[in-house]
């Protein structure tokens, strides 16, 4: 890359026609050349040594997370202290997704300004969802002929998460109504209903208000008068298991799937106001873990705990600890994202959940006839489709 | 796309802004350039010219080329313009230019000739208008060299051109070492690495990088280059001046030595010259010096290294011969400069043509002492080392050729033969009296030329009636095969190498640390060495040797700061063999006594008895390392060289004394010896003499005898292209071997890069859609290469089939698809792709063909990466 190894050769070449130089040619300055030719390495090699004393460098990131395909600016910041310039100098950061594994180098060849903090800008796109690394492995530079290379070893890295670009779904998610939740224990946290067990907020009045839901013991400790806002019960609640402790190594599309699958049926629920909780599976604590997902940011929230879950495909316990807790927060409808069908899991889901659970499965099992009749196969590239299926008045859950 | 994908594109920032010096800075290097080239060229010639005028032309044209070459767009062309008015003026002023052309090369004739001849004659031009039309001269080269320094350095440095148009106009005074100003040309010598610097500072691929940054820093790489030279120089300039490296007379003699055998390298005879230059370098051992007091202590292995045969055994030791070292300077010894040989036309002849050359005289004088009967064969053949040419004392080789007058070649060093006389104590030899023969000058036949010349470089008086030869045994021999050699080695002994045996070898070597090893000896020494008698003077030097020191095979080094001589006998008081000789030696120079130092084998009687046996009542004797040995030659006026043992354990056993008072008994025909002492040679013996004189001297042709013998010059070569002939051919082959698989690994890396690049740019093409279809052909010939092929499908079901095979291979076939679709739309002038498409399908197509190499055998990559070069 530096060329280094060529230049030394032609160091030694040059060094050589001056030593033969130094014997034909009379004279004193032939003698000169030659020696100067030797005492330019020291100094040259001290420069190198100078250099590295004085530059730091460090790489920074200005979004933590962000959507897949979407371009993220990444800074490495280069520090020289020193009062010498380098011509070029080569970075080497590694760019490795942690939960698909793949990796890309990349090579910056840029000039270091002495006395100077230079910022490079480079511009990744991550494909696939999940934490990315991004590491400074070293720092290459050369003398001012190249005769010497030096590296600068960093430490510094910088992660960031790619969630799920989420598909935007133009129809509505029905959910099964359940007679049981008729009492109605969930309230919406963004609008209000006329609930009046459940006070949803407390505002200045305003004219039009209806006289008997000021708050009089509020208004009369104050001199504004202030109004009862009820709440809104919500009667329908939604599960969603992604269950990547599978046990096949799946490629990275087909994780993309699932999560995309997911994070866009979460999306869609939340737009519903349908509560959801997602279900998964930590392999840091060995547990299952659920996230009650009300907002977009709760949302991201829980994908960016979940992407830096690196998957194992040793729990096949998931389902069990899974389908106790979803019976225990009762809820309407279990959405099972997976990207590994397993007849097992499938028939205990079946028999503990029955009609209310949907299995959704990624487009190659379509192909397999699989003998289980609510699963929805999606593709990533028409999730919008093929969870339409999902918006059906009459969801054929048997 | 299914990868990480990073834009090849990137911005830099840098916190402060940078100030730049970009252009003042070139364009002082290039004035620099210009000045610094003329006026080290002027301060080495000293050319008489009009100053004003062409430093004003000079400095003018350098700053005029540097700043129309700063001129945006295609302006900067406008920078030739002064190039164009350079080679205008030459032609509108041709006649003056060329008379100041020739005026200037006599200037350059006479600075290195150190004359004031004139090479072109130009007599008839006025003074004034020599001095105008070299002004025109030079004023149009400065235009033109200024230009073209100017361009190599403001628009893109180039370092290449730049010494090249700097350098060589200073060159033709530097090889003729005219004295230069030293100053300019190592400001000279700053500003090319400056360039250097500045050249390979600049970003090449300037669309990844901000132009301005980069620009801006080059020219700071450049100062920051030339400051660092400057500092080099500085050093070097402050080295030179501490170590005295241009003055010290010691490394100046070192250079003339090497440049001489540079300037004498042969390409008819490439391994001895390279060995020469070997040698003056220091890198190889020359094989007509050994250096003294290196080693810390000898050890032997006791390794068999030659192996001889005698047809009869001798009385005494023998000793064989392999190096003679006649001067001693710097602690080591050397053989006498082969210029005094070369150019003393006296022994040249007589040496080479006559060969009458001093090794044999021992041999021819113990014909006339002992008689032919007491001749023995010796065959020798050296083991593992065929470049060993050992000769023994008293010896006579047939088809051995002689050099100068210490050593002796042999046509094959593997194994050879002299005739030796058996009688090798030579110290009974020392106590003859020197006598005195004539030989009627009538017996020899002057008006033949062969017998001229040879008279000739022998500088006797041929007008005298008889010739006279001083020698302690009569000079011919009677009805024997060497009667000539006998006679012509006598007349030459006698008549002009004695002399030169005193001259060269009896001279006492004076330095500081010898004088004091000099004043250092004992009186008893030097009262003994009043008396004249050599062999006396030299025991007593054994003697003293013997007192002073103690042998030992481990005495160490000598330091390199002290005479070897003066450590030996001074202060370590310890030595083997090397260190007796070389005392004895010097010593025995001091005296007056010609002496050599010599190195070889010395045969013992005990080694000789348990010599094998043969049938035909030959001896073979085995000689180990621990043979190896060093002793002392001195001349015996009228005899020639013999060795002398100055190491304590070598000589105890001989008797000296014993010896030489039983020479008498133990010649064989000492009443001719008296009988020719007191008479003229009788008529009858004359008749025959002079016959065999005649016939000796003048019908011998110098052809003749070439092709007999090995001439001196000839035999020079022999010995050369033994010393390490092997080694020399092994590694001249090894080198050869070496540069052909360099050529041709070149070549494939060469190739491989040309043909890299070529993809690279037609990648890059600033047409996306060419850039695509690109990337879309090497795609096919990877995907072919991996047995993927489109057969007779569509290649829309194509793009389907290659992603799903590689997918199946455990690659990403999503890009593959992608690159056949948009290169498919491309060449129907569908969508053209953009920048990033174009970007992302290279990383795939690299990471496929890195894919496809990191699933073969080392074997399969070398292929894939040299001959179908797909990384």
């Amino acid at each position: 890359m530096m060329y280094t190894a060529w230049m030394k050769i032609l160091y030694i070449f040059i060094l050589l026609i001056v030593l033969l130089f130094s014997v034909l040619y009379l004279g004193d300055f032939s003698v000169l050349l030659l020696l100067i030719l030797l005492v330019l390495p020291v100094f040259l090699w001290l420069s190198v040594i100078y250099i590295k004393l004085c530059i730091d460098i460090s790489l920074k990131s200005n979004n933590d997370s962000l959507k897949r395909n979407n371009p993220r600016k990444i800074q490495l910041i280069v520090d020289n202290k020193g009062f010498l310039p380098v011509g070029k100098a080569v970075a080497c950061v590694i760019c490795s997704n942690i939960m698909t594994g793949e990796k890309a180098p990349v090579y910056l060849t840029f000039p270091i300004p002495a006395r100077n903090t230079t910022t490079i800008e480079f511009t990744i796109t991550i494909p696939h969802c999940g934490i990315t690394e991004i590491s400074l492995q070293n720092l290459i530079y050369t003398d001012y002929i190249r005769l010497f290379k030096k590296k600068i070893k960093s430490n510094s890295s910088v992660s960031v998460l790619t969630l799920p670009s989420g598909k935007v779904l133009n129809y509505k998610i029905n959910i099964p109504y359940s007679k049981s939740d008729d009492e109605g224990s969930i309230y919406s946290r963004i609008r209000s209903g006329d609930d009046p067990s459940e006070v949803y907020r407390i505002r200045e009045y305003q004219p039009g208000d209806v006289q008997k839901r000021i708050h009089w013991k509020l208004s009369c400790r104050t001199d504004t008068v202030w109004v009862k806002e009820y709440s809104l019960p919500i009667r329908k609640k939604a599960a969603i298991l992604i269950d990547y402790s599978f046990s096949g190594n799946y490629s990275a599309d087909v994780i993309d799937t699932v999560l995309e699958t997911a994070y866009t049926l979460s999306s869609a629920l939340i737009k519903q106001e349908i509560p959801a909780a997602i279900y998964w599976f930590s392999s840091k604590t060995n547990k299952i873990v659920w996230n009650e997902i009300h907002s977009v940011s709760e949302l991201n929230d829980c994908f960016a705990a979940i992407l830096s879950n690196i998957p194992v495909n040793s729990s096949r316990q998931f389902i069990v600890q899974a389908a106790d807790l979803i019976e225990l927060h009762s809820n309407n409808a279990i959405y099972y994202c997976t990207p590994d069908y397993c007849n097992e899991n499938i028939q205990k889901l079946n028999n503990i959940f029955r009609k209310n659970c949907i299995y959704i499965l990624t487009a190659d099992y379509e192909k397999r006839n699989l003998s289980v009749n609510n699963i929805v196969y999606v593709n990533e590239d028409s999730i919008e489709d093929n969870l339409k299926k999902l918006s059906a008045e009459e969801v054929n859950y048997e | 796309m299914n990868q990480i994908y990073v834009s090849p594109t990137f911005t830099i920032t840098t916190k402060n802004r940078i100030f730049s010096f970009k252009y003042p800075f070139l364009i002082l290097i290039a004035l620099t350039g210009c000045i610094c080239t003329f006026y080290v060229c002027f301060s080495m010639i000293n050319p008489e010219y009009n100053k004003t005028v062409f430093w004003f032309v000079t400095v003018f044209s350098a700053l005029c080329t540097s700043l129309l070459s700063f001129m945006p767009k295609h302006l900067h062309l406008t920078g030739f313009v002064p190039l164009l008015i350079g080679a205008v003026l030459s032609l509108a002023k041709r006649d003056n230019v060329i008379s100041g052309a020739k005026i200037f090369y006599n200037y350059y004739y006479n600075a290195i000739h150190h004359s004031e001849v004139e090479f072109y004659k130009i007599n008839d031009i006025m003074p004034t208008d020599r001095e105008y039309n070299t002004t025109w001269f030079l004023c149009c080269c400065s235009i033109i060299l200024c230009c073209l320094i100017s361009r190599s350095v403001i628009r893109k440095p180039y370092f290449i051109a730049y010494f090249i148009l700097t350098f060589f106009p200073v060159e033709f005074g530097l090889y003729e070492g005219l004295p230069m100003n030293l100053p300019a040309i190592l400001i000279l010598v700053a500003t090319w690495f400056c360039v250097l610097s500045l050249q390979l500072a600049i970003q090449k691929k300037k669309k990844t990088v901000s132009n301005a940054v980069s620009s801006y820093n080059s020219s700071k790489c450049g100062i920051a280059g030339l400051l660092i030279t400057l500092a080099a120089v500085i050093s070097s300039v402050f080295i030179c001046n501490a170590y005295n490296l241009t003055t010290d007379q010691n490394i100046q003699q070192k250079r003339s030595e090497i440049r001489k055998e540079i300037e004498e390298f042969r390409l008819d005879n490439v391994i001895e010259s390279i060995s020469k230059i070997g040698i003056s370098l220091g890198i190889f051992e020359d094989p007509d010096s050994r250096k003294l007091g290196t080693k810390n202590s000898i050890s032997y292995s006791e390794e068999n290294e030659v192996k001889i045969t005698l047809s009869e055994l001798p009385e005494h030791s023998i000793y064989l011969k392999n190096y003679t070292g006649s001067v001693y300077e710097d602690n080591s010894w050397n053989i006498i400069p082969e210029d005094e040989w070369k150019n003393n036309e006296k022994f040249k002849a007589l040496f080479s043509q006559f060969e009458c050359v001093p090794q044999i005289l021992p041999f021819m004088s113990n014909q006339s002492l002992y008689g032919s009967e007491n001749n023995a064969q010796i065959k020798i053949q050296p083991i593992d080392n065929s470049s060993l040419t050992l000769q023994p004392y008293a010896a006579y080789g047939e088809s051995c050729g002689y050099v100068y007058d210490y050593g002796c070649a042999v046509k094959n060093n593997e194994e050879y033969d002299f005739t030796i006389s058996l009688n090798q104590n030579f110290y009974k030899i020392s106590s003859l009296p020197l006598n005195y023969y004539y030989i009627p000058s009538s017996g020899f036949n002057f008006n033949d030329k062969t017998t001229s010349i040879f008279f000739n470089n022998l500088e006797a008086d041929m007008n005298q009636d008889s010739l006279c030869i001083s020698s302690i045994k009569p000079p011919y021999l009677k009805n024997s095969k060497y009667k000539t050699q006998a006679l012509q080695a006598s007349l030459t002994e006698s008549y002009a190498y004695r002399q030169f045996a005193h001259e060269k070898y009896a001279s006492p070597v004076f330095s500081e640390p010898l004088e004091e090893v000099y004043s250092s000896l004992p009186s008893e020494l030097i009262n003994i060495s009043k008396s004249g008698n050599d062999i006396e003077t030299l025991g007593a030097i054994r003697k003293y040797l013997a007192q002073m020191s103690e042998y030992t095979t481990a005495p160490g080094e000598t330091p390199s700061t002290r005479d070897f001589v003066n450590y030996f006998l001074l202060e370590n008081n310890k030595g083997y063999c090397m260190h007796y000789a070389t005392a004895g030696v010097i010593l025995a120079r001091y005296f007056g006594i010609p002496a050599r130092y010599c190195e070889g084998y010395i045969v013992s009687e005990d080694m000789m008895s348990k010599g094998k046996k043969n049938r035909d009542g030959s001896v073979t004797i085995n000689i180990p390392d621990s043979a190896s040995h060093a002793w002392c030659e001195y001349y015996i006026d009228g005899y020639g060289w013999v060795p002398y043992e100055l190491t304590p354990g070598y000589y105890e056993n001989i008797s000296e004394s014993e010896n030489i008072e039983n020479t008498d008994e133990m010649i064989t025909e000492p009443p001719e010896q008296t009988e020719i002492q007191t008479e003229t040679i009788t008529e009858t013996e004359t008749e025959s003499t002079t016959a065999t004189s005649e016939s000796a001297i003048t019908t011998e042709q110098p052809a003749n005898e070439s092709e007999e013998t090995i001439v001196t010059d000839n035999s020079e070569q022999t010995i050369s292209e033994g010393t390490g002939n092997l080694f020399f051919k092994i590694l001249f082959a090894a080198i050869i071997i070496i540069l052909l698989v360099i050529a041709v690994l070149s070549i494939f890396v060469i190739s491989r890069n040309y043909a890299v690049n070529k993809r690279n740019r037609n990648f890059y093409n600033s047409n996306t859609a060419i850039g695509i279809l690109s990337i879309y052909d090497f795609l096919m010939t990877l995907l072919k290469y991996q047995s993927i092929c489109p057969g007779n499908s569509q290649l829309l079901d194509f793009a389907a089939e290659a992603k799903e095979k590689l997918s199946e291979s455990g690659f990403d076939g999503n890009g593959a698809s992608f690159i056949i679709k948009t290169a498919l739309a491309a060449d129907m002038g569908g969508k053209i792709p953009s920048n990033d498409d174009v970007f992302m399908s290279i990383q795939y197509v690299n990471s496929l063909a890195e894919f496809i190499g990191k699933n073969k055998n080392p074997f399969e990559r070398l292929i894939m990466k040299y001959i179908h070069h797909f990384f």
